[in-house]
């Protein structure tokens, strides 16, 4: 037990002394997440332009336009045609057009079920997409709903886009917690292993009487805290720098994370068994985690891409783990409420130590 | 020729009976591994006295990692036994690991833990708790001392040779083993090295090295196992080895104008001789020195300046030579290459071991 405590304090020295991977375990993460959260974070937070296109000049229209101009943080503009409201769409003047066709007012009036208004946004830029639907959308519902009573008579149609809420930082940051998580189980640890492994560490290791399971754990322990501490400082870094409002339980949080951690480690660990060098390795981990990064729903949600690339979502450890963390922290849902996304990944840690077991050589 | 060949060998089979528990510290007794097809140690016996310096001498491939590998207890064998201080390593390997001190072919180490932070968790890894002081201690006896807050990966060849010898004295073994210590190493740093290990054995550590250069062997060793193909060709005193092979001295030099090389051929002690085309002048001499005298005398007679003589007794090169029918260390085989070409094949076995 000593020798084990002593190695987590060699462990720990390392960790630290290393200032190359202090940087990209810390620091990385917190740069990544302030240049997307100043570039798409306050982009169009503050003044969301939306054109109003009022081919109907009844009191929807007016109530419309009036619930817009009083929320706070969009501009209005009353374009005089669909092609101007457009045109100023394409040139980046106005993020979001609505149109309220002509016979609106009669059809509300009428009460003939849903009232839908077209809605065109700029797609190119997901993100914002997102945001601007979802502004948009929660406006003329509520307008609908207290110009009708009780059932819903308004929406907007192509309200296709179904967002994690206003700020495109609650969405990031979790998914920034789970990329850092992700990317330092994997290369951490198992980039460790099979460094040890090719440079003869382990060889070494194995000529003492000391159990080698106990230089591993003690590798893991160091991970597992160290996944924790970078956990909590870009939590900390995005509610102060951007006011990312932590809701949900930090225990959760901390548990989640945990768990999130030692399914990248189990990867890292399998990745470490099935390669053959350190050369292989990299290779390896990138081809893993590069698709991850950028399919994962860690910088632009994932609902809205083509059908086709769905399953490959699906089969991504660090999308169960940030939607995880988003409906923990944003969400303020409890563990329960993620209980699938837990038993996923603990069936993917499952997996990836299966092979970790099956294809690890000491030397 | 043969028969001089085999007297020595014959001997080691005298060395395998242990005389007295306590005399021998390591009894190797029809040790065998295989590794697929190839028989890499194939059933050998010796015996390693208490407190000597005892060399494995042999080229790469051989089969003397592995059979060092064995003793270790960190290879099991296909057949046959080995006994450390009086423990049978096969089933206990993890207190013969206890026991004894060991330094591993091109280990490297953990980066960003200083050298007395490397031997401490090493100390502990053997359950002992090292004091800075202690650690100190033992950092000055491999001649490392000032280093002692230097990391790891900022030590020269020969420092990082000093320092996985270290490693192999952190808990006091009874026994230490060095796997070709000096591989890799200047001829400076590689002298260097032997005091310090002659300094390990004064001490009172009964060492066990392997290595493929003769002269290590011949200068460090009390004994000497000569392998070849996974097999112990002869074992005694690298002098006794030299000895036994009746072996002549080798004149060889040069002349300002040619002579034939049947008036060399018959001076007064030589054997044979031979007229290389580079103009170097080769006799084989069972008394070198009448054969200098009488070339001498030869030379003045007839007003000729003999250049570049040497004489050159016989080695454990020979002795190996002789037996094997291959040198040591073939000629076009660079340092370089042929430690990686060891490093290939271990790690090819590895792969079909398990």
């Amino acid at each position: 037990m000593r020798t084990f405590w002593d190695f987590v304090r060699a462990e720990q020295q390392m960790s630290i002394r290393n200032r190359q991977a202090l940087f990209w375990r810390y620091f990385f993460p917190i740069l990544l997440m302030g240049l997307l959260g100043v570039v798409f974070g306050h982009g169009y937070g503050g003044d969301f332009k939306l054109a109003i296109v009022r081919q109907d000049e009844g009191m929807v229209a007016n109530v419309l336009t009036q619930a817009f101009k009083n929320t706070p943080g969009v501009q209005v503009r009353v374009p005089a045609t669909q092609q101007d409201a457009l045109r100023q769409l394409k040139d980046g003047d106005v993020q979001g057009v609505l149109v309220v066709p002509a016979g609106t007012q009669q059809r509300f009036r009428q009460g003939l079920g849903t009232t839908t208004l077209p809605f065109y946004f700029d797609n190119s830029n997901l993100s914002s997409a997102g945001q601007v639907t979802s502004i948009t959308g929660q406006v003329v519902t509520a307008v609908g709903d207290r110009m009708s009573g009780m059932t819903p008579k308004l929406g907007i149609a192509p309200a296709g886009i179904k967002t994690h809420g206003f700020n495109y930082l609650d969405f990031l940051v979790p998914g920034v917690v789970a990329l850092a998580l992700m990317q330092n189980g994997v290369f951490a640890v198992g980039g460790r292993m099979v460094f040890d492994k090719q440079k003869g560490v382990l060889r070494r290791l194995r000529a003492t009487p000391m159990p080698l399971s106990s230089y591993v754990t003690s590798n893991v322990l160091v991970q597992l805290v160290s996944a924790l501490v970078q956990s909590a400082l870009i939590l900390a870094v995005g509610m102060l720098a951007f006011k990312v409002k932590i809701n949900g339980s930090l225990l959760d949080t901390a548990v989640l994370a945990v768990i999130g951690a030692g399914c990248f480690v189990s990867l890292g660990f399998a990745i470490a068994a099935v390669s053959r060098n350190i050369e292989v390795a990299q290779a390896l981990m990138q081809v893993v985690q590069m698709p991850m990064m950028f399919l994962g729903g860690i910088f632009f949600p994932m609902n809205n891409a083509p059908a086709w690339i769905q399953p490959v979502v699906k089969a991504m450890p660090l999308k169960y783990l940030a939607d995880g963390l988003r409906a923990i922290v944003v969400d303020a849902h409890g563990l329960w409420w993620i209980r699938w996304d837990i038993l996923i990944l603990l069936a993917f840690s499952l997996v990836f130590l299966t092979i970790a077991v099956r294809f690890f050589r000491w030397e | 020729m043969n028969q001089d060949v085999r007297a020595p060998a014959g001997a080691s089979q005298e060395a395998v009976a242990p005389r007295s528990e306590s005399d021998h510290i390591i009894a190797v007794d029809r040790l065998t591994k295989h590794y697929g097809d190839l028989l890499a140690v194939d059933g050998i016996s010796f015996s390693v006295r208490r407190g000597e310096v005892f060399g494995i001498l042999g080229p790469n491939g051989a089969g003397k990692t592995t059979t060092l590998e064995m003793i270790e207890g960190l290879r099991q064998p296909d057949g046959g036994s080995v006994t450390v201080d009086g423990l049978a390593v096969w089933p206990n390997p993890k207190q013969v690991k206890g026991r004894i001190g060991v330094q591993l072919q091109a280990t490297a180490l953990f980066d960003y833990q200083k050298l007395w932070e490397i031997l401490r968790v090493f100390g502990s890894c053997y359950g002992m708790r090292r004091s800075r002081e202690q650690i100190l201690r033992l950092l000055d006896r491999v001649g490392l001392a000032d280093k002692a807050d230097s990391y790891a990966n900022e030590l020269s060849g020969g420092q990082a040779q000093r320092l996985s010898i270290a490693l192999a004295l952190v808990n006091d073994p009874v026994v230490t083993f060095l796997d070709e210590p000096t591989t890799g190493l200047d001829p400076r740093a590689r002298r260097a090295l032997w005091d310090v290990i002659r300094d390990i054995n004064a001490s009172g550590t009964t060492v066990v090295l392997t290595t493929h250069y003769m002269e290590e062997a011949e200068r460090l060793c009390d004994r000497v196992a000569v392998m070849d193909h996974g097999r112990v060709m002869a074992l005694d005193t690298p002098r006794t080895l030299v000895d036994g092979l009746g072996a002549e001295a080798r004149v060889t030099f040069m002349l300002s104008e040619p002579l034939p090389v049947d008036e060399l051929c018959a001076l007064d002690g030589v054997t044979t001789c031979d007229a290389e085309e580079d103009g170097h002048y080769v006799l084989q001499a069972a008394n070198a020195q009448h054969a200098v005298v009488s070339l001498l005398a030869t030379a003045a007679e007839r007003g000729l300046r003999i250049a570049n003589l040497d004489v050159q007794g016989a080695n454990l090169e020979d002795v190996f030579l002789a037996m094997t029918g291959h040198k040591l260390v073939e000629d076009d085989q660079q340092e370089g290459p042929a430690a990686s070409a060891g490093g290939k094949r271990r790690s090819i076995f590895a792969g079909r071991e398990r």
